[in-house]
């Protein structure tokens, strides 16, 4: 997963608001429910026998969105299922404004940052950020075992892969810069 | 040369690469550039499975003007590790099989 940071300020609003309609309390923090997202946007979501190499795919036919994730990947890795789930379903959301965007790369980037921006908002990881840099003395002082620390909490936290909440720190470190 | 022109106005209408045609209708990328860029005709299986990837009639897309409006409108959003594998092809076309047919199950059935 990698996570672009340069998301514009209308799709942070629009991350913004999947989390205030589709609430799942962490804490004090409002994540997505990507669960019931899918009920709302998939007109079906479906365990699929896809090959090792395809996590996931939607379908759009005649205006409803149909979705397979690899099958066993729930059971295999809640986390990286639920992160495949909201990056369909930032697909989805993001069809149109999607659709001029031929850079496929591009266009993967846009929707894993905001699949991580409905699943572990920047806003919580800038937070835990200032807190583990003050206790450190600084983010210049934050060490990477301090790093990978936070990093495990938050995955344990907010149901996201430790990749994920890696990427979003050292992200919410460097733009403090 | 109908059908090449066809081809080519239909994927620009959908903004579809090759790979993409090549996912919906189970053919190999390599396939596909192959039978658009050599002089070659394509056999009437291929023909028919580019005219379903595209839901247009086989017929229409062999005529020297652009086919009738489509049956059907699909785009395909794929996550996916590295490059398509043949394995990766058959997985998600049939994948969209399933869907089209179920599809045209439930419209069979609604009034």
């Amino acid at each position: 997963m990698s996570r672009d940071s340069t998301l514009s300020p209308e799709l942070l609003h629009c991350a913004d608001v999947v989390r205030q309609r589709f609430p799942r309390r962490v804490g004090k923090a409002v994540v997505a429910d990507v669960e019931a997202l899918a009920c709302r946007l998939c007109a079906s979501l479906e365990e699929y026998p896809l090959s090792a190499g395809v996590l996931a795919c939607t379908v759009f036919l005649e205006g409803r969105c149909h979705t397979a994730i690899q099958e066993g990947l729930r059971r295999r890795s809640p986390e990286r299922w639920r992160f495949t789930l909201a990056h369909e379903e930032a697909e989805i959301l993001l069809h149109r404004y999607l659709s001029p965007v031929t850079d496929r790369d591009r266009r993967e980037r846009i929707c894993d940052a905001f699949a991580a921006e409905m699943l572990l908002p920047a806003r919580v990881v800038a937070d835990s950020v200032s807190i583990l840099a003050g206790a450190c003395g600084g983010r210049a002082c934050v060490d990477v075992s301090r790093k990978e620390e936070l990093a495990r909490a938050m995955s344990r936290t907010y149901g996201v892969s430790v990749t994920t909440a890696r990427i979003s720190i050292s992200q919410s470190l460097a733009e403090a810069v | 040369m109908g059908f090449k022109r066809n081809v080519e106005a239909l994927l620009s209408k959908r903004h579809w690469s090759r790979r993409e045609l090549a996912v919906a209708a189970g053919i190999s990328p390599s396939r596909i550039s192959q039978i658009l860029s050599s002089s070659s005709s394509p056999t009437l299986t291929t023909v028919t499975k580019i005219a379903d990837a595209f839901g247009v009639d086989a017929a229409d897309l062999m005529r020297d003007h652009e086919p009738r409006a489509p049956k059907d409108e699909l785009e395909i959003a794929l996550r996916h590790q590295g490059d398509l594998s043949p394995d990766d092809i058959r997985a998600v076309h049939a994948f969209i099989s399933y869907i089209r047919d179920v599809h045209s199950k439930r419209g069979r059935h609604e009034p």
